[in-house]
């Protein structure tokens, strides 16, 4: 056979339906030059004038029979060659989507997962309340919005939109471990941990501070109501029996500090809500001082805007409270003063 | 004249191919569905034709394919067609068909190429 790729122009159409002319590129035959000449020599048999001797004849024929077994042959392969080359084409695709699927999956899994880890990462394990990252993390945003809204209210001050702190500790906790054991001791902390979510609303926030300190923080809150918020959980948790043993049960009391964010209603970026914090914790240890089972809570005159600066480090609190900068609510009539 | 030895490097649509003069081999490597296989193959049939009339010699053709396309498989079929040519004029030729292990297509298409033909095809799995 011969094997010519050369650029040939033919009219391989009319080869075939004798009178339709066919021009340019015939990827026919640039493909199958040995049989389009073939069928081209036919034709120019076909077509001769007057009688054609048998052996041309014969010669032509032959020489189709022979292209035509061979094109045969090239079909016959190449369609079977073509499938091979499609199917291996489609397990590929196939294992692409399978492998893709996969990936997807995988994907998936690490999005859960990583939301558990950041889950976990803000909670207490053992109380399965918030923990401080939580708060360090969340807390700077919820104040921005509080400072933006009062700064939007010009003038007249905004309703519930004050943040209220309370910080909580439990009297004499150590007592419970010491007597009962720690398991005990984490038992009554768990009981704990749902009495103070007993006092909240949706959207307030309970974390753990530290080991039987708690932070409350409500929120879209009105300061006016900050002492019955203080004093529902004294109540909450005074009122409560805690089981430390499945038949025994013991009452406990809890000392409660508070005040609300912004500390300074007209300047409500002169104090953070890290400052805030700093001034719930002296009015804890103020409680404490002053007999456990109560609260102690602040808030700043806003008329004394000017002698209120540098924080609530204790001497300072003390000169604000001498100078009436501060003043502080105590329940009852235990507290003696800071 | 001399036949030189041809040497075109594989790109991502033509096979890197190696045709030494001196020794006969001839190799195929890598996959094929070029815009125009006839023109990438043109050369290569005519140089296995020059061999073949002028050299006259022995040939070792190795096959390692991946993919080719149908265009491509008729240009391959036309070089087949070439060393059955060579070996029923009684030279020596040996075939090698490599397949990957566990290309099930490849390997078929190496039987499909050797249907019909007096010579002998080896078929070599690689890993």
């Amino acid at each position: 056979m011969s094997i010519n790729t050369g650029e040939q122009k033919s009219d391989l159409g009319t080869l075939f339906h004798g009178s339709v002319p066919v021009t340019g590129d015939l990827v026919g035959e640039r493909l199958f030059p040995g049989e389009v000449s073939a069928i081209r020599h036919a034709k120019e048999l076909l077509s001769e004038e007057g009688a054609v001797d048998s052996d041309s004849w014969r010669e032509a024929f032959a020489q189709l029979l022979d292209h035509y077994g061979h094109m045969l042959r090239y079909a016959k392969k190449i369609t079977s060659l073509s499938d091979s080359a499609h199917r291996k084409l489609l397990k590929m695709r196939e294992s692409l989507t399978g492998r893709n699927q996969e990936i997807q999956s995988q994907q998936d899994a690490l999005l859960k997962l990583n939301r558990e880890l950041e889950r976990a990462g803000v909670t207490d394990a053992l109380t399965e309340l918030y923990n401080r990252r939580y708060v360090y993390h969340y807390l700077p945003g919820d104040a921005e919005a509080v400072i933006r809204a009062y700064q939007s209210h010009e003038g007249e001050m905004p309703e519930n939109q004050d943040l209220i702190f309370l910080m909580i500790d439990i009297d004499f906790f150590k007592e419970i471990n010491d007597r009962y054991g720690h398991i005990a001791g984490d038992r009554v902390l768990k009981q704990i941990a749902a009495v103070l979510q007993g006092c909240c609303r949706r959207g307030d926030i309970v974390a753990r501070w530290g080991g039987e300190e708690f932070l409350i923080i409500h929120r879209e809150a009105n300061r006016l109501h900050a002492r019955e918020l203080a004093e529902r959980v004294r109540r909450a948790v005074a009122e409560a029996s805690f089981f430390v043993e499945d038949d025994e049960s013991i009452a406990c009391t809890c000392s409660v500090g508070f005040s609300a964010f912004p500390i300074l209603p007209n300047f409500p970026r002169r104090f953070s809500w890290l400052d805030t914090i700093q001034a719930v914790d002296l009015m804890l240890i103020t409680a404490k001082r002053s007999g456990r089972d109560c609260w102690v809570g602040m808030d700043a005159n806003p008329d004394m805007a000017e002698q209120l600066k540098g924080g609530f480090a204790l001497p300072k609190l003390q000169s604000y409270c001498r100078e009436g900068a501060v003043r502080l609510h105590m329940s009852g009539n235990r507290a003696e003063g800071i | 004249m001399k036949l030189e030895p041809f040497y075109i490097t594989g790109k991502k649509d033509t096979l890197a191919v190696r045709l030494d003069p001196q020794t006969g081999r001839m190799s195929f490597e890598g996959e094929s569905y070029p815009e125009n296989a006839l023109e990438f193959f043109a050369p290569i049939t005519k140089w296995i034709q020059a061999y073949m009339s002028e050299v006259k010699g022995a040939i070792v053709a190795d096959f390692k394919l991946q993919y080719f396309n149908s265009s491509s498989s008729k240009c391959l079929l036309d070089i087949f067609e070439l060393l059955e040519n060579h070996f029923r004029q009684g030279h020596s030729v040996v075939v090698n068909w490599h397949y990957q292990e566990d290309d099930e297509d490849i390997e078929e298409s190496g039987r499909d190429f050797a249907e019909d033909l007096s010579l002998q095809i080896n078929m070599i799995a690689y890993e």
